[in-house]
């Protein structure tokens, strides 16, 4: 089974001060089979000292497990929210990647402009 | 006597000379005192520079005001002229200043040229119609000093150099984002974008926008080329431009690692569908025989099990390709066309395969085949299986489809969203640019000013109380110093501090002879030598103090022994540049 993107990652807002409001990712999916069932992982750079705030705190990994991708282009959305811990990374621009895992593996990203 | 009577007529004659010039000298001299005053411009000495060749193309004058005159640079729309005095061991020549420092050290007390900072030259003309020339009047500067001179004009950024600064703006952008922060197996570079790489790529911009325009400085205050505002202003509106480039640049990143990830697939689905398999062999065996026979329009079923034979595996993205868009786009349109016939060969293959047990012809086909014994049940049955999702070629088939959707669909967009980013930026930076304010510089190399200015030439009235005679005379006068003589002594400060400029002396001969031939004869001929010091009093008007030298005869007329002997005097003289404007007042005075 496979998962093809339709309409890439895009972000709103695309650019943020720290720590971050809600972070809206959203993307157009679908299966080649007719539905399946994939994992969905984002991803921050392990150089830099920004991270996702989740409720139990913060991580550089954020991992979605059980993602149901419908047969028909489908958008879907997550929300997140980005925070820095310590200091002095000096980040310009911040890329959040995305990995779809399911038969075949698909990546996306965006990019967001930091504001100081 | 009448001898006598003669002399002495002749004696008189000279004294009222004598006095008329005196007098004329003095009325000149009073006429001159206002020589002070500031002197129309037709008076200012003029040097040419050359700011393209970056030198003045004749020595400057000291101690007077002068007018600096050049070609305009062009668009230039203001000039700001400054000036650094060089420091220099004798022998060994100024040292040169680098060019930004002259305008820092202008200020400094020890090496300033002149008080109140630079001097300005404004182009009030249409600008359309800029004059060729720009003059500038420069303070009195010192004698036998180096300097060094920056010209540093203002100028608005033109259409074109605008449209240049666009080009720019693309290639740089477009190559510094494409690589920074990454190895060239990863481009385009993605991922965080940290403040200093960020810096280079603006200070690469700021540079290129001086190159297109010839400009030290672009002033477009309050924007990202704003080179008056810490870099930590202007960051945040500069990253916000480069965002969506380095945001396509991730997702064709990303795209590329689909598509790497899809070829693998393809590759091993390929490598497990080997171009003898032994049922597909069979079929295209027996779908031969059956041409063989006659059934030519199963030519075509044929072709496409042979086919199978030289499917080519999807190309891998390699550095190569990943050198640069263009590259990248060659590359992504090469492996659409691979792709794209190992999709369709398969497609054949497995509509081939599925339509042997879907009804119709091909299903009587696949009953032929078994009924012939060309084909077990069984085999049909593996072979229609075949072409299913999970197929031998059904799956490559499907592999090959994402692959060539990636190629032809997902990375398209981020392509064409870069390009378009790219372009936006480049319009919105020529927007931004043109017309505003550039400033150049141009700094001559080590300038010199007059050397030879130690002597100048008068003609005077001395009078010699000893021997009661007026004497008319012309020397030299050797000052201490340079001394211009076009410089207004007021001007230069007052009596103490101009005393070098005022102060020479003085050697000459007398024009008529103070010889009497009984006590005294001159010293040569009929002239005799004027030694003294004497002291400006106007620019033109000296006063000179001193000693006429001239031979004593001895009283006893039986001795020929003169002696040389000296005899005070004091005498006022004029510059002899004046003399021919004195013709007129002269007359005035002359006996009939």
């Amino acid at each position: 089974m496979a998962i093809t993107i339709h309409s890439r990652l895009t972000v709103t807002p695309d650019t943020i001060g720290f720590p971050s409001g809600p972070i809206k990712l959203t993307q157009t999916l679908s299966s080649d089979l007719g539905g399946e069932v994939a994992t969905i992982v984002y991803d921050l750079d392990r150089r830099t000292n920004v991270e996702f705030k989740t409720p139990t705190g913060t991580t550089q990994e954020l991992v979605l497990q059980g993602v149901e991708i419908p047969g028909t282009p489908t958008q879907r959305v997550d929300i997140v929210q980005l925070v820095e811990t310590g200091g002095g990374t000096e980040v310009a621009l911040v890329e959040i990647d995305q990995t779809i895992r399911s038969e075949n593996t698909r990546r996306d990203s965006v990019t967001l402009a930091v504001q100081h | 006597m009448i001898d006598q009577h003669i002399e002495d007529r002749s004696r008189s004659r000279r004294r009222w000379v004598s006095l008329s010039w005196a007098l004329g000298l003095a009325l000149w001299a009073v006429a001159v005192r206002g020589q002070g005053q500031p002197v129309t411009e037709p008076d200012f000495d003029v040097v040419n520079v050359d700011l393209t060749g970056q030198l003045f193309t004749n020595v400057m004058p000291f101690d007077v005001p002068f007018i600096l005159e050049g070609a305009l640079p062009a668009g230039a729309i203001e000039i700001e002229v400054y000036c650094t005095k060089l420091q220099f061991e004798r022998g060994k020549g100024p040292d040169l200043v680098i060019p930004a420092a002259v305008k820092a050290a202008h200020g400094k007390a020890e090496i300033q040229c002149w008080e109140g900072g630079p001097r300005v030259w404004r182009n009030v003309l249409d600008p359309a119609s800029p004059p060729p020339k720009f003059r500038v009047l420069i303070p009195p500067i010192e004698a036998e000093q180096y300097y060094q001179f920056l010209f540093q004009y203002r100028k608005q950024v033109s259409p074109a150099e605008a449209k240049a600064f666009a080009e720019k703006v693309q290639t740089i952008v477009g190559s510094s984002l494409w690589q920074t922060g990454a190895p060239p197996a990863k481009w385009p570079a993605h991922g965080t974008l940290l403040e200093s790489e960020l810096q280079t790529i603006h200070d690469e911009l700021s540079a290129a926008l001086r190159e297109v325009t010839g400009a030290e400085r672009v002033v477009v205050p309050g924007s990202v080329f704003d080179p008056d505002a810490p870099f930590a202003t202007v960051r945040d509106r500069f990253n916000g431009d480069l965002r969506p480039i380095r945001q396509a640049q991730g997702q064709i990143a990303a795209s590329l690692e689909n598509y790497d990830g899809e070829a693998d697939t393809l590759g091993a689905l390929l490598a497990s569908l080997p171009p003898d398999q032994p049922l597909l062999a069979k079929l295209q065996a027996a779908l031969a025989g059956l041409v063989a026979a006659g059934q030519t329009s199963l030519g075509d079923e044929v072709a496409a099990l042979k086919a199978l034979a030289s499917l080519q595996p999807a190309p891998a993205v390699d550095s190569g390709a990943r050198a640069s868009l263009e590259k990248l786009v060659t590359f992504r349109d090469e492996a659409v066309r691979a792709v794209g016939a190992t999709r369709d060969a398969l497609g054949e293959v497995g509509q081939l395969l599925a339509s042997l047990a879907a009804g119709g012809a091909r299903q009587e086909l696949g009953s032929s085949l078994t009924s012939s014994g060309a084909l077990s049940a069984e085999e049909l049955v593996a072979l229609v299986a075949m072409a299913d999702n999970q197929g031998l070629v059904g799956k490559p088939h499907r592999a090959a489809g994402r692959a060539l959707q990636v190629l032809t669909e997902e990375i398209a967009e981020p392509l064409s969203a870069r390009q378009a980013a790219l372009s936006k930026l480049a319009r919105d930076y020529e927007t931004l640019v043109g017309g505003a304010v550039a400033v150049a510089g141009s700094t001559t190399g080590g300038v010199v000013t007059q050397f030879k200015n130690y002597a100048s030439f008068d003609a005077g009235i001395a009078w010699v109380p000893e021997i009661s005679e007026f004497s008319n005379y012309v020397g030299m006068n050797l000052y201490t110093r340079p001394v211009n003589k076009a410089a207004a002594l007021s001007q230069l400060g007052n009596f103490r501090q101009t005393f070098s400029r005022r102060f020479s002396f003085t050697i000459g001969l007398t024009l008529q002879g103070v010889g009497d031939g009984k006590t005294r004869e001159d010293l040569f001929n009929n002239q005799s030598l004027v030694l003294g010091v004497g002291l400006r009093l106007t620019g033109s008007v000296r006063i000179t103090a001193g000693a006429v030298v001239f031979l004593e005869k001895d009283p006893n007329p039986l001795v020929d022994d003169d002696q040389e002997a000296v005899s005070p005097f004091l005498s006022l003289s004029l510059d002899v540049d004046v003399l021919p404007a004195l013709k007129g007042v002269g007359s005035l005075f002359r006996t009939q």
